[in-house]
């Protein structure tokens, strides 16, 4: 491991705690902690209304949670972000795609978080159709993710794969992963329910498993050099 | 593959595919007239969902592929450090900065399509419709700065200045809302030209 932070290890350490904290905020505080507002045949607003009911009976929890977990976000397309930049080989071509996706995301997870904090403040002071209806936008602001998330991923994988820095497996695990990203979102809309989480685990487990190569410095070169002193 | 020759591919069939979701696909579901209301556009979505998804992705995917390319054009003029190497980088910046734009308004107009109701679905088509209109401007400058730095190193000047003319009029939509539909329409049709022919352009540098 790196004894200093460099972009190297700083790469390393975003795509290993981005997707982990994300899953563990996410996946497993949000709901436990706050509730789970979601529910068969409930439409958009009232989902959203929900939800803002449960995140006031603990406000400073709702928006920490909030901020951590799209910081986490953040910190995943940003890794992603430098990964893709440092790739200067036989993936170079490949890797200049995510390249620009992923910083794009990044921007898109900003203003998600953004949204969702005014509507938790707006609930607060009373003006509930307004609050939901930000809620709302906020939820559907992500409406792209899938797809670029998978495009982004694909390419990455392929880039990876055609480097032979990093393990293969780790990088025809994102290639195919992103690709099933996509088949699902153009095919079957949203995040594609549970099967979608399972994908976008496998993926952050292939993610972590890229991150711990490049801290550990296993690849000496290319890709692992990952955005390099 | 090259880095020219992607660009290249990125730029045509970007083109070809955003052309197909705006005219085949989208515009039916619009009215095919400007003075269509937003809500009955979003009805449209509605009833045809299935539809107005496939026209989200074939318009906004092949619009941000064309966006990815145009980026690495500024890119490229700025790492060769030649004259337009200055414009090539204000440039990349700015469409980095737009195509986040797109993607959070490919992200509305895929949530306007299957939407529960009219009214989320207006209100997503408003939203998207003021990003747009304040986006113009930004996509206008970044194709003005990308286009006069293409010209100032000497590249084939048709496409520099299809774009400029394209960036142009795009700018006047912005300062000048109530211009016309025909400013508006021949801004994205002068677009779409002049990406079409850079990305042949560059297919044929690459090859040679």
């Amino acid at each position: 491991m790196e004894d200093k932070m460099n972009s190297r290890s700083l790469t390393g350490w975003c795509l290993v705690l981005g997707p982990l904290l994300m899953f563990i905020i996410w996946g497993l505080l949000d709901p436990l902690v706050i509730g789970d507002a979601s529910g068969e045949g409930l439409s958009p607003s009232e989902n959203a209304l929900g939800y803002l009911e449960l995140a006031a009976a603990k406000p400073a929890v709702a928006i920490l949670f909030g901020f951590l977990g799209s910081l986490a976000m953040i910190a995943t397309f940003a890794g992603f972000t430098w990964l893709s930049r440092s790739i200067k080989g036989a993936g170079a071509t490949w890797a200049s795609i995510p390249g620009f996706i992923f910083p794009a995301l990044a921007a898109v997870a900003i203003g998600f978080i953004g949204l969702s904090i005014s509507a938790q403040d707006l609930f607060a002071d009373g003006f509930t159709a307004a609050a939901a209806q930000l809620e709302v936008v906020g939820n559907n602001l992500g409406g792209g993710f899938g797809l670029f998330w998978g495009i982004g991923a694909l390419f990455l994988g392929t880039a990876l794969t055609c480097e032979k820095n990093i393990p293969a497996f780790l990088g025809w695990t994102l290639t195919i992963t992103g690709l099933i990203m996509v088949i699902t979102s153009v095919f079957f809309g949203g995040q594609g329910g549970s099967f979608g989480f399972i994908i976008w685990i496998v993926m952050s487990l292939a993610t972590i498993g890229v991150g711990i190569n490049i801290l550990r410095g296993n690849a000496a070169s290319g890709a692992s050099s990952a955005a390099t002193e | 593959m090259g880095s020219s020759r992607q660009t290249g591919l990125l730029l045509v069939i970007g083109t070809i595919v955003a052309a197909i979701g705006w005219f085949v696909l989208y515009l039916p579901l619009a009215g095919g007239s400007p003075d269509t209301s937003t809500a009955q556009v979003a009805q449209n979505m509605i009833d045809s969902a299935t539809r107005a998804h496939w026209a989200v992705i074939f318009a906004y995917g092949g619009f941000i592929s064309i966006l990815v390319a145009l980026a690495f054009v500024a890119r490229g003029m700025a790492m060769g450090g030649g004259a337009g190497a200055g414009n090539g980088n204000i440039g990349m910046i700015l469409f980095l900065l737009f195509s986040a734009g797109v993607l959070i308004v490919f992200g509305l107009e895929w949530g306007a399509a299957g939407a529960s109701s009219v009214e989320h679905g207006t209100l997503f088509l408003d939203l998207t419709g003021a990003i747009s209109t304040g986006g113009q401007i930004v996509l206008a400058i970044a194709l003005a700065l990308t286009t006069l730095g293409l010209l100032s190193e000497g590249n084939n000047p048709i496409a520099p200045l299809v774009l400029i003319v394209a960036a142009v009029l795009l700018a006047l939509n912005f300062v000048w809302p109530g211009i016309g539909a025909w400013s508006q329409f021949g801004a994205w049709i002068l677009f779409m030209l002049g990406t079409l022919i850079l990305g042949i352009q560059t297919l044929g540098n690459s090859d040679s």
